[in-house]
């Protein structure tokens, strides 16, 4: 949990500003005194298993529910209630799709148009959702991921300043959310805060400015995804050698040894770490293969990688993180 | 790959920096969303169904010919005259609540919420679309009486606020309804209720009279009694109000006098339904 006070900012910086946020059902805390803030121009993703308090936090930022504690706030505004002054503004893509099945797609696009003060065109609307072809057919008639696309068509036709994805690509196949990223990142690159919850890491991996991992309602980890991968290490892997004991594996500089199953096997993993993320594994690489040269040891399926979003996803998720800041100004 | 911090901060001046724009009117949104409410009844057949069944009533009412307790007037005319306030009644409690609690079960509403769409749109939207059909069906009603009866109304100021206050108050509290639903299949059931504790209420399927006082009394503080009373005043120039046997003539201040306290229930209802949509769920994961 990212206990440290968020840096000062001054009033209006942010486009969404979240300080000490707690939700609570009855007994239970959803969200836990979470702190966080979205740059305009910025693409925050909000990570985090299921029940974690993703779509509590978003919601509530969308104004669906009021903060049992703390502060939350969009465009300088509080956003609950949906305030005259956020409309316009502000849109979001729900976690499903809330489409009139019985309407078009131009028909769903026009009567979102027809809502909106400056509205892009249906045909620029269309192209960005790949949706040209299905313009006249029912919303009923489209697949899972065609109705995700349009809800995002739907959300940015007004141009919003503030947008709220809540796993916005669940349905799509491959090309259609290469295609969906693409937007989403020239809508950014046009000035756009997004606020991002998804499951698919790869997704943040590819948009996200910053990003937060969020576990049984506190934030864990939060910085860009460089410090949170950086922070979490570099992996040497190789099958541990009939012949060795662990304790005769070799000190690696900055690294720490560990023995772990993987099918029946029994597998040696140094995790490595330090400031130098550019050089550290390879410099931790020389000594381990001076030590099995020296020994006459193979070293059988040798993997050396970088730490991934999804190692220290997996990590948070097993309740094994520890509490970690990424943020430069947290220290 | 992803961007860095410091790329995101050099793109604060784009979209961000736009001036405030005027969001539309939700006057505008409300006359925009009344259109496709003509639409998604047109396609949606059990909202058709929900439009088109409270001709039926149309049909038992004229078949229902015979003496009335009022001399000069037949019984159907007198059926025929109420007539409105149950379509109003069965479009208003079945049908939308019927449609609300489906859109709110598909996310609908919430995400109209959450693109800025004002409450008093949608909630606009969908009265003024129900208004619209229970104004075609009661010139149906009209064009019954006119034609079959020689009838028309006495005071077509009466007959039309009636209709209108009645039919939006029924509309919003079919709306406000959907707070104990949780999908559409269980609104309609939910529904049945006020359903038949009006239509038993009313005055149509059992006069008054021939109630127990205490229910009759209680049936006059409940919308429906009070709407039949005032339709049939307004529709026959009747002073009904004490009750139908023996009803006199009555017209201009007079009849307008003696709908006083009916009137005043009636809007009370409104006002009703209209507070009651405080409590309206937009999203149904939100906590009863």
């Amino acid at each position: 949990m990212s206990t440290a006070e968020p840096p000062a900012a001054e009033p209006g910086e942010h486009a969404i500003s979240v300080r000490g946020l707690r939700q609570s059902y009855g007994d239970f805390e959803a969200v836990k005194g979470i702190s966080f803030e979205v740059a305009k121009g910025e693409l925050f993703a909000l990570l985090g298993t299921n029940g974690a308090g993703k779509t509590t936090t978003v919601e509530t930022l969308e104004g669906f529910r009021r903060p049992t504690a703390g502060t939350v706030r969009v465009l300088g505004s509080d956003p609950y209630g949906r305030p005259r002054e956020l409309r316009e503004r502000v849109d979001a893509v729900l976690q499903h799709s809330g489409l009139f099945p019985e309407l078009t797609v131009a028909e769903s696009i026009d009567l979102s148009r027809d809502l909106a003060a400056d509205p892009m065109d249906r045909g620029a609307v269309l192209e960005l959702t790949g949706l040209a072809d299905k313009a006249g057919v029912q919303v009923r008639h489209l697949s899972g991921g065609q109705k995700r696309r349009l809800d995002l068509g739907l959300a940015v036709l007004s141009q919003p300043e503030v947008l709220f994805l809540d796993e916005p690509t669940t349905g799509m196949d491959p090309e259609a959310r290469r295609a969906t990223w693409s937007a989403v990142a020239e809508l950014v690159e046009r000035g756009m805060a997004v606020l991002l919850t998804t499951h698919h890491l790869e997704e943040a991996e590819f948009l996200a400015d910053r990003l937060a991992i969020m576990h049984r309602g506190e934030t864990r980890i939060e910085g860009t995804l460089r410090e949170v991968v950086v922070e979490w290490g570099d992996r040497i892997a190789f099958r541990l050698p009939a012949d060795v004991r662990f304790a005769d594996l070799p000190e690696l500089p900055g690294s720490t040894a560990a023995v772990e199953m993987r099918g029946g096997e029994a597998w040696v993993n140094y995790t490595v770490g330090g400031d130098d993320a550019d050089g550290r594994a390879y410099r931790a690489m020389g000594p381990l293969l001076d030590w099995a040269r020296q020994r006459g040891t193979a070293l059988e399926r040798l993997e050396l990688r970088s730490a991934s979003l999804e190692d220290v996803f997996l990590s948070v998720a097993e309740g094994a993180a520890e509490v970690v800041s990424g943020r430069p100004d947290a220290g | 790959m992803s961007p860095t911090t410091e790329q995101a901060a050099e793109r604060r001046d784009g979209i961000g920096q736009a001036p405030p724009r005027s969001p539309v009117s939700t006057v505008r949104q409300a006359l925009r969303l009344t259109r496709t409410e003509f639409t998604l009844i047109h396609r949606y057949r059990t909202a058709l169904f929900f439009v088109l069944f409270p001709l039926f009533f149309v049909g038992i009412a004229v078949i229902s010919q015979g003496e009335s307790p009022v001399p000069g007037v037949d019984l159907a005319e007198l059926s025929l005259a109420g007539t409105p306030a149950v379509i109003a009644m069965m479009i208003g409690v079945m049908h939308v609540s019927n449609i609300y609690a489906a859109r709110r079960e598909q996310l609908i509403l919430k995400r109209f919420r959450a693109s800025g769409v004002a409450p008093a749109a949608l909630f606009g939207a969908t009265t003024l679309s129900v208004v619209a059909v229970v104004a075609v069906l009661t010139a149906v009603v009209a064009a019954v009486l006119a034609a079959g009866f020689d009838r028309l109304p006495a005071d077509p100021v009466m007959v039309a606020a009636t209709v209108l206050v009645t039919t939006v108050t029924m509309a919003l509290l079919g709306a406000a309804s959907t707070r104990f639903a949780r999908n559409a299949e269980s609104a309609q059931m939910i529904s049945m209720l006020p359903f038949l504790v009006l239509y038993l209420s009313s005055g149509l399927m059992l006069p008054l009279e021939v109630l127990p006082e205490g229910l009759a009394t209680a049936a006059r503080l409940l919308p429906m009694a009070p709407a039949v009373e005032l339709l049939r005043a307004g529709y026959l120039g009747l002073d009904v109000f004490g009750g139908v046997p023996g009803a006199d003539p009555a017209s201009g201040i007079e009849l307008w006098t003696a709908a006083l306290p009916s009137a005043a229930v009636v809007l009370v209802w409104a006002a009703l339904a209209v507070l009651s949509l405080r409590y309206f769920r937009w999203d149904p994961r939100q906590p009863k």
